[in-house]
C-alpha cells in the first residue's frame, strides 16, 4: 500500500483500536494498562523529523485523551515519548545508519532491535503516564511499578500483532 | 532579532515539546481529573453509543431484562419509601435505574459512564447508589448518557458521619487500596468502634442523608493534631458494579447557590 496512505490509517486503527476496545482493559489490578495508541507512533517512518514526530504524537494523544476521557493525560506522555524516540532510534541504529527501505517493524529490523526501541519508548511514556497519574508522592512507587509491567505486557501485545499482521521477510 | 531566531532554530525541537507539554499539562490541570465540558459530552455520546452495543451485546438478553425490571421496580420502592418518610430530604427523593456501561476502577482518578441521561431525568450533581450504598455522583450529562465520579477518585471529598448522630468528618479516597477511604477530622473525644456504619449526611446535597459509604475498618485510626482519621471500608464492591441507582435530593443545586451567596456576602 502507498505509504502516503498506510500511515495515516495505522494511528487512526490504533487509536481506534484504543480508545473502543484496549482503553476498558485493566489487566492485573492496573498494573496491565494497555496504550495500543502508542504502536502508531512508533511505527512511524525512522526519517520522521523530531518536531513532526512530537505533533503527531500530540495529536494522536489528544484523541485518545478525548475519548478516554484522560484529561491531557495521554497527550503529555505521547509527547514525552515522540521527544525521545528520535534518540532512541539514533542509539539503535545500526553501523552505516538507516538505509531508506528500513522501516520500524520487527519484519525489517528484526526483534531484539524491535524489543529494545519499544521497551524504551513505552517505559518514557508510561513513566511519564503513571508519575502524572499518581498525583502524589505516596503513589508515585505504585505508578512506576505500573509502568514496567505495562510496558512489558504492551510490548509483548505489539510483537504479537506485528507478527499476525506482517507477513515474514528477511531479517537483518 | 537574529541571535534569537538562531536560539529557536538550535533549540526548535524542544521548545516544540516544551509548549506541547505545556498544553497538555494546563488540560491536564485544569480538568484536575474532573473529565468535563463540551467535548467531553461530544465523546461521551459517540464513544458510549458504542460501549452500550458491547454491552448490549455482551448480556444475556433475557437475564438483562430481568434484571432491569426488578432494577426499576427498586427505585419505585425506593422512592416510595422517601415519599412516606418524615426526613426532609427524603420527602423529595426520586430514584432513577441505570447501567454502568463503562467505568475504569484502577486508576486514581475513575470515572463511570451510565446509560442514562437528561431524557431520563439524570442531572449534574445527582448521587449514585447500588445496593444501598453509595457510589459517587453525576458531573456530565448528555441526552442518552451520563457520566459520573465514584468515592475512589482521589480529588473527592464526602461529607460523611459515623453512626446516625455520631461525628461529621471529611470522606477522602487517596489512592492505592481501592477497598478503604478516610475519614478525616473527627474529634478525638468522638466515641466508634470497628464496624460502625459511616453514612452520609446530605450537607452537600449529594445524597439524601443516611446512606451508607462503608463501615469503620479495623484498623488503628492515624492522630492528626487535634483530630483523628479514621480508616473506612467501602461498602461498594467498585469492580463489579453494573446496575446503580442515581438518587436526586433536589437540593444540591441550592446548597450550591446559598454557598455561593454567603461567599460573596462574606467580608
Amino acid at each position: 500500500m502507498n505509504p502516503a496512505l498506510l500511515i495515516p490509517l495505522q494511528l487512526l486503527l490504533t487509536c481506534a483500536l484504543q480508545v473502543l476496545f484496549f482503553q476498558n482493559m485493566a489487566l492485573w489490578e492496573g498494573y496491565g494498562i494497555l496504550t495500543f495508541h502508542t504502536l502508531g507512533i512508533l511505527l512511524l517512518p525512522l526519517n520522521t523529523r523530531p518536531i513532526i514526530l512530537m505533533l503527531v504524537s500530540a495529536t494522536v494523544g489528544a484523541v485518545v485523551d478525548l475519548f478516554a476521557f484522560g484529561g491531557g493525560l495521554f497527550t503529555s506522555s505521547a509527547v514525552a515519548m515522540g521527544l525521545f524516540l528520535p534518540f532512541i532510534n539514533r542509539l539503535l541504529a545500526p553501523r552505516e545508519g538507516y538505509e531508506v527501505t528500513d522501516e520500524p517493524s520487527i519484519k525489517s529490523m528484526g526483534i531484539q532491535w524491535f524489543s529494545i526501541r519499544t521497551i524504551a519508548a513505552l517505559l518514557i511514556h508510561n513513566l511519564w503516564m503513571f508519575s502524572l497519574e499518581a498525583g502524589r508522592w505516596n503513589l508515585i512507587l505504585s505508578g512506576w511499578g505500573k509502568a514496567v509491567t505495562s510496558t512489558l505486557l504492551c510490548w509483548l501485545l505489539f510483537a504479537v500483532v506485528l507478527q499476525l499482521v506482517q507477513a515474514k521477510g528477511k531479517k537483518r | 532579532m537574529r541571535n534569537l531566531w538562531n536560539f529557536i532554530v538550535q533549540y526548535q525541537v524542544i521548545l516544540v515539546f516544551m509548549v506541547l507539554q505545556a498544553l497538555a499539562l494546563s488540560w491536564f490541570i485544569s480538568s484536575r481529573g474532573y473529565p468535563k465540558g463540551k467535548w467531553v459530552r461530544l465523546a461521551l455520546d459517540w464513544e458510549s453509543a458504542w460501549q452500550g452495543q458491547i454491552s448490549e451485546w455482551s448480556h444475556r438478553a433475557e437475564l438483562s431484562d430481568q434484571n432491569f425490571q426488578l432494577l426499576e421496580e427498586n427505585a419505585r420502592l425506593r422512592s416510595r419509601m422517601g415519599q412516606s418518610s418524615v426526613s426532609h430530604f427524603k420527602n423529595r427523593s426520586q430514584f432513577i435505574a441505570a447501567e454502568v456501561i463503562r467505568a475504569t476502577w484502577t486508576q486514581n482518578q475513575n470515572h463511570f459512564v451510565l446509560d442514562q441521561g437528561e431524557n431520563n431525568g439524570v442531572q449534574i450533581g445527582q448521587g449514585v447508589i447500588a445496593n444501598g450504598a453509595a457510589i459517587g455522583k453525576i458531573i456530565e450529562t448528555t441526552q442518552k448518557y451520563s457520566i459520573g465520579i465514584p468515592l475512589i477518585h482521589n480529588q473527592l471529598d464526602w461529607s460523611a458521619r459515623i453512626g446516625n448522630s455520631g461525628a461529621i468528618g471529611r470522606l477522602k479516597w487517596e489512592g492505592g487500596d481501592r477497598t478503604t477511604g478516610m475519614l478525616f477530622d473527627i474529634p478525638r473525644s468522638a466515641a466508634f468502634k470497628p464496624g460502625d456504619s459511616v453514612i452520609t449526611t446530605g450537607f452537600q446535597g449529594v445524597f439524601p442523608p443516611d446512606i451508607l459509604f462503608g463501615t469503620v475498618a479495623n484498623e488503628e485510626p492515624y492522630f492528626d493534631g487535634e483530630f483523628l482519621n479514621v480508616p473506612v471500608q467501602w461498602a461498594a464492591e467498585f469492580q463489579s458494579l453494573r446496575y446503580v441507582h442515581l438518587t436526586d435530593t433536589n437540593d444540591g443545586a441550592d446548597i450550591d447557590s446559598l454557598e455561593g451567596t454567603f461567599n460573596h456576602s462574606a467580608p
